[in-house]
Order: C-alpha cells, then structure tokens, then sequence
C-alpha cells in the first residue's frame, strides 16, 4: 500500500514532456547547453533551428517614424494640438508679432525713461 | 471585436494572466499611466516585436503595419485600465495584438494567405556565404513549415523564440492557463520536427 503511494507521488512529482522541453528551451534561448531525454531530441534539434532562423522582422523606418507621430499627437491635449498646428502653420506671423511686441514694449519703455530724464522742473 | 476586449482584468482570470510578480516593464507603465507621453519608451522598447509577431501571423507587411499600428493605439488609450495584479505589460500588449490579428484574420477571411517566406534576414558583417546560403535555406525551410501547422501553434512558437515571452505569459496571450501553454508549445515542436524531417517517434501527446 505504501510502496503504491510512494511510487504515485514518484510520478505525480515527475516532469512531463511538455515541461521537460519547456525547461530546455529555456536554456537554448540563454544560450546554455540542454539536455533531454532521447524520445525529445527531435524537439530539441528543432527548438536550436528555430533559435537560430526565427528573428524579429524590423518595420521600415518611414512606418516607424509615421507611428511614433501618430502616438505622440495621441499624448498631446488637444487645446495643446490646436496651439501648435496654429504656431506651426503661423510661424513667421506668430514670430513677427513676438518681435514686433518687444521692439514697442523696449520703444515705450524708451519714451517713458526720456520724458521722465527731461521732465521740466 | 475591440482589441481591448477581454483582457485579464483586475479580478478576473488570474490565474492565466501571465503575472510573474516581477514585471521589467512596470516602471514605464506607471510613467506612462502619469504621462502619457513615456508611452514612448515602451513603443520603442516593443515596436519590433510587436511587428514581428504580427508580420509571422499574417505574412504580409502592409498588414503587420496595420495591426501594429492599431495594437499601440489600443495599448495607449487603455494603459489606465492595466494593472500589473493581471499580467505583465508585455502579456497584456500581445494579448492586444493578438485580438487584433484575430480581427485582421476575419476581415480577410476570403482572401489569399501567402506562405511566410520573405522575413529579412541578419547577416552578420564577413560571414562565411556558403554557411550564409545554408542558413537561409534552412530558415525559408522552417518559415514554410511554420506556415503549415496550426495556428495556435505558430503563435505559441512566435511568441517564445521571436519574442521570448514566458510559457506563463503565453498562456496570458492566448487565454490558457500555463500548463496548457507548454503543452502547446510541446506540440508545436513536434510539429515542426516532423516537418523538418527531426521526428523523434511516434505521436505522444
């Protein structure tokens, strides 16, 4: 009876194939030596195949770059979006006005600080 | 169906999410929950792979686009609702593009499939040709039979050799539990041995 229970646990504690070959392909990815038994050695072969024929297949990077665009206007609050369509489509009108704002503002400073050195007594 | 449909939830399918405890990814997530625009780091981090995967699938490059593009799309509109109680980000992401070739798999249901056969390849710089040209050949040989066996079990193959995902984070992406994810993937390589001319024996599983 004992001897049935222990040979039961024996088994039930065994490996299975699945995880047997799962554990080697582990070590084949991490490029360690693996070792199965020999009823696995064709899954094993080809696991090794696969590792060295399988890779990761690049997008172009026109895909790419278009992709990132399309996520990074996906981040941006709208209002955000908005703004910055206008400032880019703008440019020179939005960079004229910014100069022009800052050659009045220095000019009326100017005004203020001359009349105030010539104000009369 | 929508791509985020059906992912691990918080309480729900646990046991097949795929969670490790130790997610690489989870500080980005985070960065990316508080702003969105550290989304970037993890695009980067999974644009090949995801396209890879997508690409293995469906053999065409215009719709491995298409459905990379939807699948970093979906990611980000829903990368509030992820939790790392679930799966791992890279689970859940493949879980996404997963949905997302199922859709791309029934829009095109009548159309031609066209055997996966034209990946690119990675030479390295001075490689002997002769063993360049053999390697070539053996990997057209694996991609065409990779191409005929099922396609739960070229998933399970992509998704561990291409982008090494654990059997716990495959059974996350196909919605089994760990066990069966390694079992598929047992099958899968039987498969592929057969195919390949490396049987080992009859059939044991």
């Amino acid at each position: 009876m004992l001897a049935a229970l222990e040979m039961i646990i024996r088994h039930a504690s065994r490996p299975t194939d699945a995880e047997r070959i799962d554990r080697a392909v582990s070590s084949v990815l991490d490029g360690e030596p693996a070792a199965v038994p020999p009823t696995l050695a064709g899954e094993l072969a080809t696991a090794r195949a696969l590792r060295d024929s399988l890779h990761p297949v690049p997008p172009g990077s026109a895909f790419e770059a278009s992709l990132a665009r399309r996520l990074d206007a996906a981040t941006t609050p709208a209002a955000d979006r908005r703004l910055m369509g206008f400032v880019r489509h703008h440019q020179r009108l939005v960079l004229t006005g910014a100069v022009g704002s800052v050659v009045v503002s220095t000019a009326g400073m100017a005004v203020v600080a001359w009349r105030h050195v010539h104000r009369s007594p | 169906m929508s791509e985020l449909q059906a992912l691990p939830e918080r309480d729900g399918a646990r046991e097949r999410a795929g969670g490790t405890g130790t997610d690489p990814d989870l500080a980005d997530v985070r960065a990316a929950q508080r702003d969105r625009r550290a989304f970037d780091r993890l695009y980067r981090r999974y644009l090949d792979r995801v396209y890879s995967y997508a690409f293995y699938q469906l053999g065409d490059h215009h719709e491995a686009e298409d459905v990379t593009e939807r699948t970093f799309l979906a990611a980000l509109g829903g990368i509030d609702r992820f939790t790392d109680e679930g799966a791992t980000f890279r689970a859940w992401l493949f879980r996404i593009a997963h949905n997302t070739i199922a859709n791309a798999h029934r829009s095109r249901r009548r159309r031609r499939t066209e055997p996966i056969s034209d990946a690119q390849h990675h030479h390295a710089p001075g490689a002997d040709p002769a063993g360049v040209v053999a390697r070539a050949d053996e990997g057209r040989a694996i991609r065409e039979a990779l191409s005929r066996i099922p396609a739960d079990r070229r998933q399970a193959i992509v998704l561990r050799f291409v982008d090494g995902l654990s059997a716990r984070e495959i059974g996350a992406v196909l919605d089994r539990s760990e066990g069966a994810a390694r079992v598929l993937l047992h099958r899968a390589l039987r498969d592929l041995a057969r195919e390949l001319g490396e049987g080992s024996g009859p059939d044991r599983l």
